[in-house]
């Protein structure tokens, strides 16, 4: 009972949100919740069916990733065999060897951590930053600047691709170059110009601001009247209070980062540069795809972002939810 | 007290606004709204990477024109991209919806059905679709593979010879972008149906008590409670579908590679052949600056279609 | 103009410094040339990275050699930002149709000069040279050939009453009809395996005496009679005589590609066919028959090759000069090659290359030699013309709604026909 009052009184129409005692804690627990009413005694026999549906869907969803990892345990006499082959005849636990020392993986692992790690938290605290702005500070021009950076998100990243390629090309002072950006290679094939463009991301303001705009204004109210400076109240109220939504933007982030595939391809040109997207390539030649290696060498590639997933998903719905974009 | 006033108002507050935007302003400044103006710039230019880009007009925009009045190739990326999001946006949007409200019908295990259904979203989508594209080969694929199974099955249930013939799906113009579909929404499935969990939360538990004592069915339930409440998630999944779906590239490129016979080439995929192929990054720029003005529009309407229906209950 | 604004717009930000910093290099290095390779596998990479560049390394003291492995799928746009962000590499491999579209946007370094000095270019066989030639002057070294010819099974052939391989079109008709075997609409022996490609197509042309263009590149060719003849024989082989299935026969458990697994008779094919036959089939080779494709009013093979080019943007010419030529010395060459089965473009290589020695033990290498036979009699390349890509997707969409019978061959080749000319014409208009 006690739940329902506490939903179904309290909270304002459109925000999950809820404070209590000034701490914002939302109220609650995503995994007991429930749409429709719970029967007791028939919630067995109620679950079967949903329970069938849901597994069937599952299934059907894993059977590329078991299909994955089916081959990448194959020796490669059985990959081209109709009727197809699920369980190897010897799992080719080799091929995992095979495949990490076809190139410098672990270098490219590092690179790639290095590059999904910076993405991260650049776009939290840059996008954070702007988000506040536009979410709680008037000034002129705001909306208009947000719609320009909406509208951003609309142009296909492939017409941007060269221009970016040689404004770093010419950074003054990087890479050799002189202070009118000339003479050396500019932030080509260095982290710098990898992570830099996608710094801050049109996405990343669009989902904190609408965030930020439905935490009550009670709090930082008050906080002001205390004579708390904005910079206090941002770092000190709004932040914490958007943990689930940095969560969520961190974990987007970070996986299509992880996930990249054609700037990375483009701005290295040093094999010790390269990310791991990138290096799966060396599998795929002009007239033969070592299938063997490359599914195995996808399946490691895959591991470390679905720990992050795993990791941080208990925020992640909640997360969802609380970015406002119910209302 | 409305809450969009604010008790005490700041002084200096533009000042302090423009502080806080300013790094992240900066860098979206320098890479990407430079880089859109710079390619807004070229889409009037004729640009083939090497020589200086040189002012054409808009004749690359003129050609645009030409080529859709000659159904040219343009015309074709067009209508594919189309027939992409017709195939994947409405079925996408609805089995996830079901999706969530089964995951959020309080069985055991969600955590596990979610992470399953959220999976396809975690992996790359090169991996992805070299998967698939294995999972489509007329030969050794596991989809004619399952056909086969699926013929032998009705043979012996209904005593006759039923044979659902092997299909070429990649290979085949028909099928080809189909084929792509289906694997797209296998792929977004999850990443919709968490945004779609998330606003089915936000839903007060009272009004279902309310309504079951009222004696609703579940269908009136939906009806009457669940769907109006859900449409502004509903609105911002279909505007972020729609972006999402008219700049789809990355399984095309690397399952058929627009092919078979331009069965599949999309806006994108035309922009980035331009571009790169064959080096006319003029009239790339033209193409990609026409699909902003499409996406724009069908963003207005979308958000005109879905606006209004603020429902409120006591 | 927009060069120089997106060069001078970094200078407005304050973090330059601090990011350049995180930026820098190290100031002194060696001299780095940078060689981009997109035909290799394993073995090419080791033969490269552990014995070929240590070796070029060592004779340069000073010098480090960068190579990339960039496949074919992405070799287009990393050439392409490159040149645009003028960090083009010093050596790259490109493919047959390269040659125009990278000269004329002055991509690739003419080599005149040096080749003069070099004088071994009369080693190479004609066709794999032409590829490399643009407008009379030499643009690249070519790196591998393959040459396409007729397989043939010559059991085969002789049952059905051919004692030599066909000669003409109406001949090669004719065997394929006589070794076809249907059971229904599906083949149990394919009289021919024939791709549905427009280089196919391109070959037949030639064979009946046709051009794709005219002589100075700014007209097609393609609504010639001679061009609607070959497509009309090409499209005959699928659907009036029925030799070939359309959809592409499935290939045998294993990978086994169709030829090799026995299910066709005859296929027309570079030199992977017999490679193939070798891995699947051994015990087939000895009735593997090469012929040159059947002609019509002259006989031709056509030949793909791929070549190496210099980067007009190289710091460092007379070295990436010396790379090439190291590369191309005939055992390196031959090494190359060796370990992607194709074809060394020059004769010397041929010589070097124990894969292909007269008196090897390999069984591989008598029909191997008929190869390079046909390839220095008969060998024709692709003319030079700078909008390949743009051409062949056309092509092939004009050549399969032919055999897909969508159209018939003449009105494909006068649709198509006309779009080539403006394309061309568009050239012409540029250059003023």
């Amino acid at each position: 009972m006690t739940k329902i009052n506490r939903r179904g009184a309290e909270t304002p129409r459109g925000m999950g949100f809820k404070t209590r005692n000034g701490r914002g804690t939302p109220a609650s627990n995503s995994d007991s919740f429930s749409a429709s009413p719970r029967l007791r005694g028939k919630a067995v026999l109620r679950e079967i069916p949903l329970h069938l549906l849901l597994a069937l869907g599952a299934v059907t969803m894993i059977l590329p990733f078991l299909w994955m990892l089916s081959t990448s345990l194959k020796p490669e006499s059985q990959i081209f065999r109709f009727p197809p082959v699920w369980i190897p005849g010897n799992w080719e636990w080799r091929n995992y060897r095979a495949a990490m020392e076809a190139a410098p993986f672990g270098r490219y692992f590092l690179n790639t951590a290095i590059f999904a790690t910076a993405a991260t938290i650049s776009n939290l605290l840059f996008c954070s930053m702007a988000a506040y702005a536009f979410a709680r500070l008037r000034f002129r021009g705001r909306d208009v600047l947000f719609i320009l950076v909406l509208g951003t998100m609309m142009i296909p990243g492939q017409v941007t691709m060269v221009p970016v390629f040689i404004m770093l090309k010419h950074w003054p002072l990087a890479g050799g170059n002189d202070l009118l950006g000339a003479g050396g290679h500019g932030l080509l094939n260095s982290f710098t110009g990898l992570v830099l463009p996608g710094a801050v991301g049109a996405f990343g303001i669009f989902l904190l601001r609408q965030f930020f705009m439905t935490l009550p204004r009670e709090l930082e109210d008050a906080a002001r009247i205390d004579g708390c400076s904005e910079a206090g109240i941002y770092w000190r109220i709004i932040l914490p209070l958007s943990r689930p939504a940095l969560a969520t933007l961190g974990i987007f982030t970070f996986t299509a980062a992880w996930n990249e595939f054609l700037w990375p391809l483009l701005i290295m040109s040093k094999d010790s540069m390269k990310t791991l997207q990138v290096g799966l390539q060396v599998f795929q030649t002009q007239y033969v795809t070592r299938w063997d290696l490359l599914m195995a060498g996808t399946v490691v590639v895959t591991i470390p972002v679905l720990i992050i997933f795993l990791a941080g998903q208990r925020y992640f719905t909640k997360g969802i939810a609380l970015s406002g974009i119910k209302g | 007290m409305s809450p969009n006033t604010r008790m005490i108002a700041k002084p200096s507050e533009s000042r302090i606004a423009w502080l806080f935007l300013s790094p992240g302003l900066a860098l979206f400044f320098l890479f990407v709204l430079i880089p859109v103006v710079a390619a807004f710039y070229l889409s009037f230019c004729r640009y083939d990477i090497i020589h200086s880009p040189s002012w054409i007009g808009a004749q690359n925009y003129a050609r645009i024109w030409k080529d859709l009045a000659n159904h040219g190739v343009f015309y074709l990326s067009l209508r594919n991209t189309a027939q992409y999001a017709v195939a994947t946006i409405p079925i996408g949007m609805v089995l996830a919806l079901a999706l969530a409200l089964l995951v959020n019908a309080g069985l055991r295990g969600v955590t596990l059905y979610r992470t399953t259904y959220y999976l396809p979203v975690v992996t790359s989508l090169v991996a992805v679709s070299l998967v698939w594209m294995w999972l489509y080969d007329p030969n050794y694929g596991l989809l004619n593979y399952g056909l086969e199974l699926v013929s032998r099955g009705l043979s012996l249930l209904t005593g006759r010879q039923v044979l659902l013939p092997p299909q070429t799906w990649l290979a085949d113009p028909g099928q080809a972008m189909l084929a792509i579909a289906v694997m797209s929404i296998w792929k977004g499935l999850g990443y919709n149906m968490v945004i779609y969990l998330a606003g089915l939360q936000g839903i007060p538990e009272h009004l279902y008590e309310a309504a079951v004592i009222d004696g609703a069915t579940p269908w009136q339930r939906f009806r009457a409670i669940t769907w109006p409440l859900l449409k502004p998630t509903t609105a911002f999944i279909l505007v972020v579908s729609v972006i999402g779906a008219s700049q789809v590239f990355g399984q095309v490129y690397v399952m058929t590679n627009g092919g078979p016979n331009n069965a599949t080439t999309v806006i994108v995929h035309q922009i980035f052949q331009n571009a790169f192929s064959f080096m006319k990054m003029g009239y790339a720029s033209a193409m990609a600056f026409v699909l902003f003005g499409l996406i724009f529009l069908l963003s207005l309407i979308n958000l005109r279609l879905l606006r209004g229906g603020q429902v409120d209950y006591v | 103009m927009l060069r120089r604004l997106l060069q001078l717009a970094p200078l407005c930000l304050l973090l330059t410094a601090a990011l350049a910093i995180c930026g820098c290099g190290p100031r002194h290095r060696p001299i780095e040339l940078e060689l981009w390779i997109a035909d290799f596998n394993q073995d090419t990479r080791d033969l490269l990275d552990k014995q070929l560049v240590p070796r070029f390394e060592a004779a340069h003291p000073g010098v480090k050699v960068n190579t990339q492995y960039i496949s074919w799928t992405h070799l287009d746009e990393k050439l392409t930002i490159s040149f645009a962000g003028g960090v083009a590499p010093d050596v790259f491999q490109v493919g047959a149709e390269y040659v125009g579209g990278l000269a004329y946007r002055g991509m690739a370094q003419p080599l005149d000069a040096y080749l003069e000095q070099w004088g071994q270019a009369g080693d190479y066989f004609p066709a794999s040279w032409n590829t490399c030639v643009y407008q009379g002057k030499v643009y690249g070294l070519p790196y591998l050939s393959a040459p396409r010819v007729l397989l043939y099974r010559k059991d085969l052939l002789a049952k059905a009453g051919f004692q030599k391989p066909p000669d003409t079109w109406e001949e090669l008709a004719q065997a394929a009809q006589r070794m076809t075997v249907k059971r229904g609409p599906v083949f149990d022996m394919a009289g021919m395996n024939l791709p549905v490609s427009w280089q196919l197509f391109v070959e037949f042309l030639w064979e009946n005496g046709g051009q794709i263009f005219s002589e100075d590149g700014t007209r097609s060719m393609l609504d010639s009679p001679e061009a609607v003849e070959a497509l009309q024989f090409y499209c005959d082989l699928y659907n009036k005589y029925q030799v070939c299935p359309t959809a592409g026969m499935p290939v045998a458990g294993g990978a086994i590609p169709v030829f090799a697994s026995q299910r066709a008779a005859m296929e027309i094919m570079n030199q992977f066919g017999l490679y193939n036959v070798q891995k699947y089939a051994p015990e087939l080779l000895p009735e593997v028959g090469i012929a040159p494709t059947p002609r019509r009013k002259q006989r031709v093979v056509s030949v793909y090759t791929d070549w190496l080019a210099m980067s007009p943007q190289s710091a460092h010419k007379e070295l990436a000069w010396e790379l090439m030529t190291f590369l191309m010395e005939p055992k390196n060459l031959a090494a190359y090659n060796a370990t992607l089965f194709f074809i060394p473009p020059r004769r010397s290589a041929v010589e070097a290359a124990d894969f292909m020695k007269r008196n090897s033990q390999a069984t591989l290498a008598p029909q191997l030699q008929e190869f390079v036979s046909l390839m220095d009699r008969y060998g024709r390349s692709l003319p030079a013309i700078p909008e390949w890509f743009e051409i062949r997707t056309g092509l092939q969409s004009a050549i399969s709604a032919a055999i897909y019978q969508t159209k018939t061959p003449e009105q494909a080749l006068r649709d198509y026909s006309r779009e080539l000319d403006e394309l061309l014409a568009e050239r012409a208009r540029v250059r003023e």
